[in-house]
């Protein structure tokens, strides 16, 4: 893509953003169905298990034996270090202004002091990093979580999301690199930080789940809504669970109560 | 008691009504509430420590051997494993097969903390914080310390059942542990009938080497 086309790009979805800045709201309930896609889902997860097993799983867990700990921290400051843009401007979109400039300071200060974010000297400096990105936006404008979607390589996805991955994409600083010879290598050695970095949840999947598919699924929608609600989703949810089998060899109060509308769906 | 209003003054009359609404209102709450959460304090702190020291222990059964009764005292099994099936399942199951239920439950739980609490590389726990939630529920926030500088959010749940508080779930990062198991366990119901839940939950109690992938 030449430098023009990715200006009109950035253009058209700073203008779509501008239009939709103005509705903030909560973030909608989830879908009482979130995966209307489940049997396509699960052919590309196993699709995605079984490239990890032949190719990308070996090689992360080469890159762990043979690359020391501290190298890989510094690889991993360094690409979290890119993602900054982006969750400058997700919490700008977010109306968080405070931490929008807290991150910003910590771009900066992380890219100079830093030696271009190999070392994450913000953190030390009580500047935490935090999670944001268009996907996030969109949740907390009041954007429905649409369909669950496993993607071949990529992993799960909410639909909502994907709009995300775009905007993420833009912001990333080594998109404005012209030359592929820099930014090939870079792309590769990201990929492979990322999915050694999982690489003990990975294990805990193989090893814990009884069904895989519906692990990656739950816990992926779970630590999503983790995030939008800054960490700190309602409770209520979790505490229902709870209830829906506690002491069920009481009998119920009052008789016939009407059933809740928190009935799983089939 | 048969006393005469009349014959006590009136301000030792509202000091009375104001000791006895203290005691019958306010102090059993501060009390309830104070020490229910220190008993759940307790009980995490209980867990952790355990945990830690089976990270030092290399035997797999050994660890199994001490963690067991730590797990069984300090969590509702009984009642995690019920919300994880959830009431519709639950009540189809016959007596025989609530206690297979139940019992390859248990075993799966303790095998679990025995396989994956099996390192120690300096590893601590940290106590953020305890708060009352709703109906009887206390929150304990903990952070687990790791050796690479990480941290990991672990946020248990406890209930207070016959007199002893006792975990029912527990958050890491944010993902409930109780949340990930229902939907599992009943898309495996779905999917290959209660024996084939079972059978999983047979599998997951077995050593680590008959279960581990390369």
């Amino acid at each position: 893509m030449n430098a023009r086309c990715r200006g009109a790009a950035v253009g058209a979805l700073g203008l779509v953003m501008t239009l939709l800045g103005g509705c903030a709201t909560q973030p909608p309930a989830p879908p009482r169905n979130p995966d209307p896609f489940e049997r396509f889902n699960r052919d590309v997860y196993a699709f995605n298990e079984a490239l990890d097993r032949a190719v990308i799983g070996p090689v992360a867990r080469a890159y762990i034996r043979y690359v020391p700990p501290r190298a890989r921290r510094a690889v991993g400051n360094f690409f979290t270090n890119l993602t900054g843009p982006n969750v400058v401007l997700n919490d700008l979109l977010q109306g968080k202004f405070r931490q929008g400039f807290e991150d910003t300071m910590r771009f900066v200060f992380n890219t100079t002091f830093g030696i271009g974010g190999l070392m994450d000297v913000a953190a030390s400096k009580g500047l935490e990093r935090h999670e944001e990105d268009f996907g996030q936006t969109l949740a907390v404008w009041g954007f429905p979580q649409g369909p669950f979607l496993m993607l071949p390589v990529l992993g799960p996805f909410t639909t909502r999301a994907i709009p995300g991955a775009a905007v993420s994409y833009f912001t990333y600083p080594l998109f404005w690199v012209d030359d592929l010879r820099i930014t090939a290598p870079l792309a590769a050695l990201g990929f492979i930080d990322l999915r050694a970095s999982s690489e003990t949840a990975i294990r805990i999947v193989r090893e814990t789940a009884l069904d895989p598919y519906v692990f990656v699924r739950n816990a992926y929608l779970q630590r999503r809504n983790f995030l939008i609600w800054d960490g700190a989703p309602p409770l209520d949810d979790l505490l229902d669970e709870l209830d829906v089998s506690d002491e069920p060899s009481e009998p119920e109060e009052g008789g016939s109560q009407p059933q809740e509308s928190t009935a799983p769906v089939p | 008691m048969s006393q005469d209003p009349s014959a006590v003054p009136r301000r030792s009359w509202f000091t009375l009504w104001v000791v006895a609404l203290a005691v019958v209102l306010i102090l059993p709450r501060a009390q309830a509430g104070e020490g229910s959460e220190a008993a759940a304090r307790a009980v995490v702190e209980h867990l952790q420590t355990a945990l830690l020291e089976a990270m030092r222990t290399p035997a797999y059964q050994e660890r199994y051997r001490r963690l067991a009764p730590v797990i069984e005292q300090t969590h509702d099994l009984d009642l995690i494993a019920r919300a994880a099936l959830g009431r519709d399942l639950w009540s189809d199951l016959d007596t025989r097969d609530r206690d297979r239920y139940l019992d390859l439950f248990r075993k799966m739980s303790i095998a679990t903390y025995a396989r994956e609490f099996s390192e120690f590389s300096g590893e601590r726990f940290e106590i953020v914080s305890v708060r009352p939630v709703r109906r009887k529920g206390v929150l304990v926030r903990t952070l687990l310390h790791k050796a690479d500088g990480g941290t990991v959010e672990l946020d248990y749940h406890l209930r207070e059942r016959n007199g002893q508080w006792r975990i029912v779930n527990v958050l890491s990062d944010g993902v409930s542990d109780l949340a990930l198991k229902r939907d599992q366990y009943r898309a495996v119901v779905r999917d290959r009938g209660f024996g084939g839940l079972l059978a999983e939950l047979e599998a997951q109690s077995r050593p680590p080497s008959a279960t581990s992938t390369p």
